[in-house]
């Protein structure tokens, strides 16, 4: 026997970042894709990472969202906004996106929920655009840049638009839990997360807990957005508080009526940041030295 | 609460239950309590067969106790199904034949049932900045037929012209769902805390049947254009029913969420 040591194997690459170093992936001026739906799974430990680092000009294209979007525009990193659907639901209207839109500050793309699916789905399948039905609506109207009536013989009288791809610099998403190769396990609704992840370049995700691969094989049926979609993995208890997130945790109404009355001023927001956001501590130290993350597929 | 007494929200909803048929397929949109509580008070009373599915979560035909936000994680609770958003928006976003009804609302309605849940005013100045216009366009143009559900009814949300028509009912004129030759027939009612509301063969808004002590001209005072009136009396609605409010508080809304 020899008493060489024996030859080093390849490691598998951890993809654990801190939520600083996540939302420092997100460059000005970049298209921020953002999963989860109004009070569910949205990934409120990197919104307020983002916030924090006051990254401006962002394009942000948000599922149908709450304190989340509302969040990054009343930080000001927001210069234009693509949704279907901005809310507090049964707070009100969103208060730093109300006030954005009066004052005209934001440049809002409005679009409706076939228009989103449309473009990320165009944007994942590596087409210019995609076909949605023309239904009547007023949105082509105030956004012919997302509703270009399409004609084509093969469409006979159907009246269609054609919506551009809408493919994302990154997507900021949020599972319940996760391990340290990005493999992402959902226990209740996804929303509109898998096609975020399929749509952008890079996605880096929050999870509530991280487990060991053995956990996450036990049901890969779980797995609904697989690690090999997935750059970095931040992992911080309660990650989409003050959002819930489903199978683990409620939303906090209380903090998000809190929001949504203190917001309601320009002076009032930036208490929230001032408290909320800014003088939080990095939502968890850097957990693994990954060299950087590696450039989107 | 009141033993007989219906709050406004349960009062919505024992009226559009009473609408529901059975075998029919719905769907509702996030904040939709009341269209909740009606599809599963007629699940138990009027349409045992009604099918309805959660837009945002997947759900079908939950089946808890309690009314939730209808992209809440506890409806999963008891469900039939649970299907990914990813799939569902083919049956959501695109296809023509896939849902009988979908229960929709707005800041604004208008006579021709157009609907608008994204600005008041101006779109680029709007003084109330709306949510936007979400799956309510498509669902309003293809699902089969709509219900409306205004909890007010006031000058200010029945208007003569809806400032921006982000879900279709008949069109500006009227006539606009024939000339896009969508498939869905529209708006089917209207329900308001003053009654119900349906469509003339003009296609503008007309009393169809008033709740109690509600008169013809509370609803043209309260109403933003000239709302037609049927031939005849007007009918009046029947008030929930002990056995309705039974089963809408003690099976359906047990944490009492339809309170005004």
């Amino acid at each position: 026997m020899s008493d060489e040591a024996t030859p080093e194997l390849p490691t598998r690459r951890s993809k654990l970042l801190g939520a600083d170093e996540a939302a420092a992936v997100i460059a000005p001026g970049s298209t921020v894709a953002l999963g989860g739906w109004t009070f569910y799974n949205t990934s409120m430990t990197l919104v307020r990472a983002v916030a924090r680092a006051r990254t401006t000009g962002l394009h942000l294209v948000s599922s149908p969202g709450a304190i989340g979007p509302d969040l990054l525009i009343a930080a000001g990193c927001v210069g234009t906004l693509s949704t279907p659907f901005l809310t507090m639901e049964q707070f009100g209207l969103a208060p730093a996106f109300r006030r954005a839109a009066s004052d005209g500050t934001l440049e809002i793309r409005e679009m409706d929920g076939p228009a989103l699916a449309c473009g990320l789905r165009a944007a994942a399948d590596d087409l210019p655009f995609g076909l949605i039905h023309d239904t009547g609506t007023d949105l082509p109207s105030v956004n012919p840049t997302y509703y270009i009536p399409f004609r084509h013989e093969l469409g006979g009288d159907v009246k269609m638009f054609a919506v551009p791809a809408l493919r994302a610099d990154v997507a900021v998403i949020h599972a319940q839990r996760g391990d340290q190769y990005g493999n992402l396990q959902y226990l209740g609704a996804t929303y509109f997360d898998q096609l975020i992840a399929r749509s952008a370049k890079t996605v880096i995700a929050t999870v509530d807990e991280l487990v060991d691969t053995s956990v996450i094989r036990q049901d890969p049926s779980l797995t609904k957005v697989p690690g090999m979609l997935v750059s970095a993995v931040v992992v911080q208890e309660r990650a989409a508080a003050p959002c819930g997130s489903h199978g683990n945790y409620q939303p906090d109404l209380a903090h998000i009526e809190r929001y949504a009355r203190m917001c309601a001023s320009a002076d009032g927001a930036a208490e929230y940041l001032a408290e909320f956001v800014d003088d939080a501590q990095p939502a968890s130290p850097v957990l693994a030295d990954t060299g950087g993350l590696p450039r989107g597929r | 609460m009141d033993a007989d007494q219906a709050t406004t929200q349960e009062l919505l909803a024992v009226l559009l239950s009473r609408e529901l048929q059975d075998e029919h397929v719905g769907i509702l949109g996030t904040k939709s309590e009341i269209a909740y509580a009606a599809c599963r008070l007629a699940q138990q009373r009027y349409a045992p067969g009604l099918w309805f599915v959660s837009g945002p979560s997947g759900v079908v035909n939950p089946g808890v106790d309690a009314i939730s936000p209808i992209a809440d994680y506890s409806l999963f609770a008891g469900a039939e199904a649970l299907s990914e958003l990813s799939d569902n928006i083919d049956a959501i976003d695109w296809s023509r034949h896939f849902f009988d009804f979908a229960v929709l609302g707005g800041l604004q309605v208008d006579r021709f049932g157009n609907l608008n849940t994204v600005v008041v005013g101006d779109w680029d100045r709007p003084t109330v900045r709306g949510p936007g216009a979400i799956g309510a366009s498509v669902l309003a143009a293809h699902a089969r037929y709509f219900f409306v559900l205004m909890p007010v009814h006031s000058p200010r949300t029945f208007r003569p012209a809806v400032d921006f028509v982000s879900a279709l009912g008949y069109g500006r004129t009227g006539t606009e769902r024939s000339t896009l030759g969508l498939p869905g027939q529209g708006p089917r009612l209207v329900i308001s805390p003053l009654g119900v509301f349906d469509f003339a063969d003009s296609h503008e808004m007309r009393i169809r049947s008033l709740n109690p002590g509600v008169s013809v001209e509370d609803v043209q005072r309260r109403t933003g254009f000239e709302m037609l009136v049927p031939d005849g009396p007007v009918p009046s609605n029947t008030p929930p029913t002990a056995a309705e409010l039974d089963v809408l508080r003690t099976v359906i809304d047990r944490t009492h969420v339809l309170v005004d």
